[in-house]
């Protein structure tokens, strides 16, 4: 038999008078991993399939070694250095059995079962390490999966960072939040949030092209999480099998940075605009009707939707998708345009002083710009309009920062050629050219000596920092706008 | 319509239907000269024609891109907007 449990893992007696022979395994969370001393764990499994893939795991041992007893325990949550993450008996009439079907148990469970784990280290960032990946020797980097939009001069490793840092609450998971997910996920979001209590329809198919007609019946919260999590594996996902409502509103937005709203109900639109306003969330919104939709940005300070609709619409009072009939690629496109909003507004690359409304007609792909205006007398968004800050990395160093430093470094030039403006620039006298095995050299390099990697504008030093910090340098550093960055 | 009803004048301005309105007006969008000088009697005007079912305290008006009061004083050559409530996802 196989568990899942989120309590300590007490090992269980096997009571089993044939079996002679009993072998047991006890994966326990360790105080260091490659080098680097780890806090705690956090374990995070998608339940259904893992304990679908564990059953038959323990099941399959049996039949293959003739076991006389077999169980498998694995813990999710927060573990403490020191406890079992994971625990494997099994029992046959003979010894030998007994040691080849607990070997095989735990290599194929780390292989197969779809777990997550999150390593958190004293010294710097947590991770999550997809155990499927660790154990077939894969070396799945945020590098390899992003590298196509890390290259963007809008996004870069910082950009990358900061959607991996970002959470993100989707509420709804019907048309929209179906093309949303995937790009959200997609683009490295590090925490997606899904609120959904409803199952998936057969009505929903024509529009929410992330489920498939097998899940009908089934949650399309967790629907979406299994859908959006084959992804990669740098994601973790929150799921609220609920309604959101006056009474659990604030407990769910609360711990997120962005929301985005693909419900269809105006309680729950207002309900999103006054909690974000309270707590200071930007809130991304579309609705759709036929062949036609808006979609709209409400920031901290609004203009908020309080503010465009000062009267609240009573639900009923406009026709729903049901009644009035929805093409699917109508709210699959506005879907899209709201990932694409969430990514900018991360990026800090949307402009924030237009708040308009985008009306959306697929009849001609017309769109419109209506500004919308803050009221004076607006209950629900009366606080002072927060800027977005960019984001600063503490691996990013200015020129003058790099002057203060003390500690001896190694000037990287990685423009090709060691050319004598970056001794001059940095006041350094030692400095090399970019080594012939860049990440694996350099690697090895900054275990001796500091390493600041220059480059002409900054952007492949920040990218390469990047990819060694991946893989857990830590005397990195990368100049700022490059060498050829002028203090404005 | 009293204040907004002046004598002799009449304006000419483009009026666009958004959503429910325009499948109500049967059209996305004409030119109207009317009496009427600003969105909400210009609204009501053609809801009582067209037969919309939204009164105009439901619906949002939008005059050159931007979103004005019910009462705002038209000029020729605007373009008008009917926004009714959306809420499909």
């Amino acid at each position: 038999m196989f568990q899942i449990t989120d309590q300590p893992i007490v090992p269980p007696t096997p009571n089993c008078p044939t079996a002679g022979g009993f072998v047991t395994f006890e994966g326990r969370v360790r105080a260091m991993n490659e080098g680097r001393p780890v806090q705690f764990l956090e374990y995070e499994a998608f339940d259904e399939m893992a304990m679908a893939e564990g059953t038959a795991l323990v099941e399959g041992a049996k039949l293959r070694f003739g076991l006389e007893w077999a169980q498998a325990i694995h813990r999710v949550g927060k573990l403490e250095i020191g406890e079992i993450a994971v625990w494997i008996g099994c029992g046959a009439a003979h010894r030998k059995e007994a040691f080849l079907a607990c070997e095989f148990l735990i290599d194929e469970l780390k292989h197969r079962l779809p777990i997550w784990k999150k390593e958190h280290y004293a010294d710097g960032p947590s991770e999550w390490v997809n155990l499927r990946r660790e154990s077939t020797g894969g070396q799945l980097t945020r590098s390899d999966v992003f590298a196509r939009q890390i290259v963007m001069p809008e996004i870069g490793p910082a950009g990358q960072i900061a959607l991996q840092n970002a959470r993100v609450l989707v509420v709804g998971a019907g048309g929209l939040a179906c093309s949303a997910l995937p790009y959200l996920a997609a683009a490295g979001v590090g925490t997606i949030g899904i609120v959904e209590p409803d199952l998936l329809e057969p009505s929903n198919l024509h529009r929410q092209a992330l489920y498939g007609f097998e899940g009908i019946g089934r949650s399309k919260a967790r629907l979406a999480a299994e859908a959006i999590r084959r992804l990669h594996p740098f994601i973790q996902i929150e799921v609220f099998e609920e309604r959101l409502c006056p009474d659990n509103a604030e407990r769910i937005i609360a711990p997120f940075d962005i929301v985005v709203d693909g419900t269809d109900r105006f309680d729950a639109k207002f309900l999103m605009n006054d909690a974000c306003q309270k707590f200071g969330k930007p809130l991304v919104q579309a609705s759709i009707y036929r062949m036609e939709g808006y979609i709209q940005t409400i920031l901290p300070g609004g203009p908020c939707l309080r503010c465009q609709w000062p009267t609240e619409p009573v639900d009923g009072c406009v026709s729903t998708c049901e009644e009035a009939g929805v093409l699917g690629v109508v709210p699959g496109l506005l879907g899209v345009m709201q990932a694409a909003e969430v990514i900018k507004i991360r990026l800090g690359i949307q402009d924030i002083s237009s708040h308009s409304q985008v009306l959306v007609d697929l009849r001609d792909f017309a769109t419109q710009k209506i500004v919308r205006t803050k009221r004076a007398d607006c209950p629900s968004c009366q606080v002072p309009l927060r800027k977005l800050e960019p984001m600063k990395l503490a691996w990013e160093v200015s020129t003058e920062e790099v002057k203060q430093w003390t500690e001896q470094f190694i000037c990287v030039d990685l423009r090709g050629e060691t050319r004598s403006d970056s001794k001059i620039a940095l006041g350094q006298l030692e400095s090399i050219a970019a080594p012939l095995n860049l990440i694996d050299d350099l690697l090895e390099l900054q275990k001796t000596k500091r390493l600041l990697l220059v480059c002409a504008k900054g952007r492949r030093s920040g990218m390469v920092v990047y990819r060694l910090l991946e893989k857990s340098a830590t005397n990195v550093y990368s100049l700022r706008g490059g060498l050829e960055y002028k203090e404005r | 319509m009293g204040d907004s009803l002046r004598a002799g004048v009449e304006l000419k301005i483009t009026v666009r239907y958004f959503a429910a309105l325009r499948d109500q007006r049967g059209l996305s969008h004409e030119i109207l000269e009317t009496q009427s000088l600003d969105p909400e009697h210009i609204y009501a005007e053609l809801g009582a024609l067209h037969g919309f079912t939204l009164s105009a305290s439901q619906v949002r008006f939008a005059v050159n891109g931007q979103y004005v009061e019910p009462g705002y004083a038209l000029a020729e050559g605007n373009e008008l907007v009917f926004i009714p409530p959306v809420a499909g996802g």
